[in-house]
């Protein structure tokens, strides 16, 4: 009797009050929509797996021991894309490459600053004189529905001669996709390719986006791409390398980590208050809209989530001339120094939540706020950016309202 | 069959039966085999002894399970020999899950060369903050280890070495105890061995040390009496290879760690807790690594309800709070974790604890996101 007075019964008040306010003591699920992390709504129970295992790859972080380096940007596709969404100057890299040629010889067409420690390397360096574009990582999801977006959908908005005259052209950046890419998947196969991904859209498929960033991101080697990413020092005659036998990771583990990258669902639109409805109108009004475009629409696809879906990602995917104020100078692929792909707009009213309550946009991470980003916007978007200026306070106000309710 | 009857007693009665019983007992069959040990003619006795802990614990992270297991978390034996009134031998060797990792966590010979000086060789504990060389469970007061013992430090850290320990006793109440050792150290693990970064616990167990130059490792304690004590620690050498057949291929790269610990009580109340801080030099070029790392507890434990229990009267209850960091990056806002701990145990008697705790954790990534977990956790210990 004594005893369960005394000890059983603060320890059942204890474990009832865990299960009773669980979600209080025992942490509770973010509200659903939002996050970047969350699948597209009732996948079966065969892609719930291979969803599973694709986040657990994201989130994998490589030591030297599993092939890390031996260059390399980071250690896992989170230590970029933290949450799933966009990263920070700090996990940004510059691509080089001099008037088109990638300078392979010298360690391009990408930057590798660091170098796994025991490799008695010396980090890359940019060659002097080559071309450089700091690129912070965009967020990652969405990009399945991305990839469904049909290309006469987006060659639909192209305008090169602007013969609306409304100021904005709009063009495709045609590529060449990596051989490797079976043809069966968008953007995979011979001869030009419609290029949808990457701050100037210069990857056509989602495979060559993941399994290039496995390789030259992180000098994991894998059945696609199973050689060590190039670097000047092996020019000479010092065997180095990481330890790893290569390839380091299997083509399944690739093609599971694509799975989860498309199968990521876009986050839920904020509240849409009185204000956001107005600056909805101001973001109409004044062009934005011409270039970020609300929704477009995905065909017919495999998975039923993917199929026929309004995406409302506020862009047109196309590449437009921003101007001396955005321009990097540095073609890729059939983009100019100065053309980048309409950045996707949705998402932002979580920008800060993952990134620690900081805020980065356009391509470099110049901009900390989306007044600065606006402000930013030249070329083809001079028209859209002087008319935000010329805006009062109050409409100001709801277009950012808004924005951050996207 | 009785002709053969005869014949056999005849045989056994002519056996020089006095002399070979002598010889049996006197004189083992194998000198200094199974069965002639010095321990078996000793007139000191050795010890067995040993504690075990089971746990049932369920976590969650972001409001989902991610377990709710039953937990046999280690069987641990001590053997003590107390082989001369100058020598002892001390050994303890842990089973962890089920017997998955089996490690000889001590392994030990103390040889007293003067009251206040023991010289000690063997497989040691690190004396790098209480914790680390008292942490048995069913003495901790909570289900799981602070968390700069686990991530920072790597309790138990054990380390084969040799040195001394002592103590002195500055007045009738008041002492002094030291301990100091040179050890292998850390291996490259450190920096190269856990993906997550620098962790230290990761570079463990350098069985024979990878470097040629051993670490040292101390601390130094004061007690002014049963009030409590307070300690310094440290334990600082190179952990990386840097050299092979003659020829260099890094720079000798130093890891230093410093705690210092307390314990203070007063009545029925315990005020304990650690501070750690270390600087490791990592390569510059994977900058990712962190060169600076720090960690700490601060506990209190309050001990009520003696003589509550009719049936055991020796029981006693005991409430705790614990609050816990770990740094992993220094330089960084981010890469941390903080631990809130309550708990409520009940003690039968005092060698044995059923402890009931509950555990939340606020985990920070590099980007200084938040995440949290929460544990309800449930276990049993006991000496033997
Ligand atoms: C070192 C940082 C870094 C790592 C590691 C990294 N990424 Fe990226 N990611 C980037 C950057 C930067 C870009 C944009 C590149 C560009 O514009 O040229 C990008 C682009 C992408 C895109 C295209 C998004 C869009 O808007 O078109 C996807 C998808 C992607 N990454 C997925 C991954 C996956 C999957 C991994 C792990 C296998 C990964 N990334 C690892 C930095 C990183
Ligand atoms: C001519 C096409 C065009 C027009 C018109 C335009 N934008 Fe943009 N916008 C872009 C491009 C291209 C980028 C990406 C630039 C970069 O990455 O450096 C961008 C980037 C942005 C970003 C940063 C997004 C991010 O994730 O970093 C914001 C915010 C933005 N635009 C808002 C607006 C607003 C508001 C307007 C109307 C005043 C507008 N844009 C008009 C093309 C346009």
């Amino acid at each position: 009797m004594t005893l369960r007075r005394c000890f059983l019964l603060p320890a059942a008040i204890l474990i009832v009050a865990a299960f009773a306010g669980c979600d209080t003591l025992m942490t509770s699920t973010p509200t659903a929509g939002d996050d970047f992390a969350s699948p597209v709504d009732g996948l079966d129970p065969d892609l719930n797996l291979v969803f599973l295992q694709g986040d657990e790859n994201f989130a994998k972080a490589f030591s030297v021991a599993e092939g890390l380096g031996p260059i390399f940007n980071n250690i896992s596709c989170e230590g970029c894309h933290p949450g799933d969404g966009r990263g920070t100057p700090e996990t940004g890299f510059f691509r080089f490459s001099k008037d088109g040629d990638l300078l392979i010889d010298s360690g391009g067409p990408q930057h590798q600053d660091r170098v796994i420690a025991g490799a008695r390397l010396i980090p890359e360096n940019v060659p002097e004189g080559a071309d450089r574009s700091f690129r912070i990582p965009p967020p990652v999801f969405g990009s399945g529905l991305i990839e469904a977006i049909p290309v006469a959908t987006i060659l639909a908005l192209t305008d090169p001669e602007d013969a609306d005259g409304d100021g904005i052209s709009g063009r495709a950046n045609w590529v060449t996709a990596a051989p490797w890419v079976p043809a069966r998947h968008v953007g995979g196969g011979g001869g030009a390719q419609l290029g949808r991904f990457s701050r100037k859209a210069q990857v056509s498929s989602l495979l060559q986006q993941v399994t290039e960033a496995y390789n030259q991101d992180m000098g994991i080697t894998s059945e696609f791409l199973p050689l060590e990413n190039f670097h000047v020092q092996r020019s000479l005659t010092v065997a180095v390398g990481d330890i790893a036998p290569d390839p380091e990771i299997s083509a399944a583990t690739v093609l599971q980590t694509t799975m989860y990258v498309r199968l990521l669902a876009a986050p839920h639109r904020g509240k849409i208050t009185a204000a956001v409805s107005r600056g909805d109108e101001v973001f109409a009004g004044i062009g934005c809209a011409d270039c970020h475009v609300p929704t477009l629409t995905t065909g017919i696809h495999d998975l039923a989530q993917l199929s026929e879906q309004p995406v409302p990602l506020y862009s047109d995917l196309l590449l437009h001339d921003m101007g001396e104020e955005l321009a990097d100078h540095r073609p890729d692929g059939d983009a100019t120094g100065s053309e980048w792909r309409t950045a996707p707009l949705w998402g932002l009213r979580l920008v800060a939540r993952f990134l620690g309550g900081r805020e980065f946009y356009l391509h470099d991470g110049r901009a900390t706020t989306l007044h600065d980003a606006i402000l930013a916007h030249g070329g083809e978007a001079r028209r859209a950016r002087d008319a935000y200026v010329a805006l009062d306070t109050a409409t100001r106000m709801d277009l950012h309202a808004f924005l951050k309710s996207l | 069959m009785n002709d053969m009857r005869r014949i056999l007693s005849t045989l056994l009665c002519l056996m020089p039966s006095s002399l070979a019983w002598a010889e049996a007992t006197d004189r083992p069959l194998v000198a200094g085999g199974i069965t002639d040990k010095p321990f078996i003619n000793r007139s000191t006795r050795m010890s067995l002894g040993g504690y075990t802990e089971t746990h049932l614990r369920w976590e969650r992270e972001a409001g989902v399970t991610e377990e709710l297991t039953f937990d046999m978390k280690r069987f641990n034996l001590f053997v003590y020999s107390p082989v001369s009134s100058r020598l002892r031998v001390a050994a303890e060797i842990e089973f962890e899950e089920k017997g998955e990792e089996i490690v000889v966590e001590a392994a030990l010979i103390d040889f007293e060369l003067h009251p206040a000086v023991t010289m000690r060789a063997g497989i040691l504990l690190a004396p790098l903050g209480r914790f680390n060389i008292a942490h048995d469970s069913p003495a901790n007061d909570l289900t799981d280890r602070p968390l700069m013992n686990t991530e920072l430090i790597g309790t138990a850290l054990s380390e084969v070495g040799m040195g001394f320990h002592g103590a002195l006793f500055p007045s009738a109440a008041s002492r002094v105890t030291y301990e100091v050792y040179a050890v292998n150290g850390f291996h490259d693990g450190v920096a190269i061995a856990d993906a997550a970064g620098t962790r230290i616990p990761a570079g463990k167990d350098n069985i024979e040390d990878n470097n040629s130059r051993p670490s040292l490792t101390g601390r130094l304690a004061v007690s002014p009496g049963s009030v409590g004590e307070l300690g310094l620690s440290a334990h600082s050498g190179p952990y990386n290879t840097w050299e092979i057949d003659g020829l260099d291929i890094d720079k000798q790269r130093n890891l230093t760690m410093v705690v210092v610990d307390g314990d203070f009580n007063w009545r029925s109340l315990e005020v304990l807790g650690e501070y750690a801080t270390a600087s490791i030099d990592v390569p510059a070029a994977s900058s990712l690594l962190a060169d600076g790392q720090s960690g700490f507890y601060l506990q209190a434990n309050a001990t009520f309800g003696h003589g509550w229990l009719v049936a055991l009267p020796e029981a006693e209850f005991t409430a705790v709070t614990r609050w816990g960091q770990v740094d992993f990056d220094t330089d960084v806002d981010g890469d941390s974790q903080n631990r809130l701990t309550l708990g409520l145990n009940l003690r039968p008697v005092p060698d044995a604890v059923f402890k009931l705790d509950y555990q939340r954790n606020w985990i920070r990534d590099r980007f200084n996101n938040e995440a949290g977990s929460a544990a309800l956790l449930f276990s049993v210990a006991t000496y033997f």
